[in-house]
């Protein structure tokens, strides 16, 4: 609109007064309207960089996919719970508790975070494209999501957290319901979250796993596993030893 | 929806069902009457046997059980509704 009229205005000036304007000003108007269009035709190019949205671009529904599609993305386990009424002050209790033990507490507008989750795979789960793409796709995770729900996001992996996180929901005294939780591409019932919460960490998991394979075959299994990387650390070690022992022998 | 008159409620749902109507419920009692309506929550599994129920008692001792798997949670207020309103007439008759 404001292209076409500055494009227009050096002939609607000639219209208007044809004798009275000097050549000198036509000429920069003319001027100033090529310059005009250039600029505008540079912003075009550059508008093909825009993302294309469903929702404007700057609107909060927009945002609020991008942070629920970055949550998905990044947080490897997530604890849906329902929030039956809080109060402001119970609300910021519980969030206390929550950053205590490291994790985000979320309170979710589901709808917007079923379309997260749909298109979560594509790079821009707020575009016209992914929306394309995915009509029609159910997630397993949309079962839970079902009317007034949370989410805790952990930023690793631990059943010590799950188990603080879950102490938290149960003593909230119905304030919030445990409901399920999503770990590796799964989704985990309450039973299932409860067996989680009690296993320990990955560490001491692998250290266990261990000590079963000891006792089971008598240390030859695990001597045997071990054998490759205890030889290149002896090889590693016995080259290091010879090197200082040549320093030790230049510098004597 | 009207929890003047509810004395206690039992709730029981599978939160895989996709159903909200019992969620939904849950939320709508005002955390003012935390301490004056007891309500127990139950959960569904892939093993359990009952059936979700939504089971409220008023302080008249007439108990409602509902099905949140087959109403809607509009079905639901407006049956619950329905007595507690009786209850109100009742109340205002006798002061």
């Amino acid at each position: 609109m404001l292209r076409l009229l500055i494009r227009r205005l050096p002939r609607l000036s000639q219209l208007a007064v044809p004798q009275a304007i000097p050549s000198s000003i036509l000429r920069s108007l003319r001027a100033y309207a090529q310059l005009a269009n250039n600029v505008s035709e540079s912003t075009s190019n550059a508008a093909a960089f825009v993302r294309n949205t469903v929702k404007p671009l700057d609107s909060r529904k927009t945002f609020l996919i991008d942070r629920y599609a970055y949550i998905i993305r990044n947080r490897p386990l997530m604890v849906f719970v329902q929030h039956n009424n809080l109060l402001k002050s119970d609300s910021l209790q519980i969030r206390n508790q929550f950053k205590k033990i490291g994790v985000t507490f979320t309170v979710l507008r589901v709808n917007l975070f079923n379309v997260a989750l749909r298109n979560s795979s594509h790079p821009d789960p707020a575009s016209w494209e992914a929306q394309q793409m995915y009509r029609g796709v159910r997630h397993p995770l949309k079962d839970l999501l079902a009317g007034p729900t949370a989410v805790v996001s952990f930023d690793d992996v631990d059943p010590q957290k799950l188990k603080s996180v879950v102490d938290v929901v149960e003593k909230s005294g119905g304030r919030l319901l445990l409901l399920g939780a999503w770990l590796d591409e799964r989704l985990l019932d309450r039973e299932e979250v409860g067996v989680v919460k009690n296993l320990g960490t990955l560490d001491q998991l692998r250290s266990g796993l261990l000590g079963v394979l000891e006792v089971l075959r008598g240390a030859g299994l695990a001597n045997t596993l071990s054998s490759a990387s205890t030889s290149l650390y002896l090889t590693l070690e016995g080259r290091k030893k010879q090197l200082s022992g040549d320093d030790d022998a230049e510098s004597a | 929806m009207m929890t003047k008159y509810f004395t206690s409620a039992v709730v029981r749902f599978d939160p895989l069902s996709q159903r909200k109507t019992a969620r939904i419920f849950l939320a709508r009692i005002p955390p003012t009457t935390r301490n004056l309506i007891k309500i127990r929550t139950e959960f569904l599994g892939k093993s359990s046997t009952h059936k979700p129920l939504i089971s409220v008692t008023f302080r008249d001792g007439k108990t409602i059980d509902l099905d949140p798997s087959k109403e809607s949670i509009g079905d639901v207020i407006e049956q619950l509704d329905r007595h507690s309103r009786a209850l109100h007439l009742q109340e205002q008759m006798n002061s």
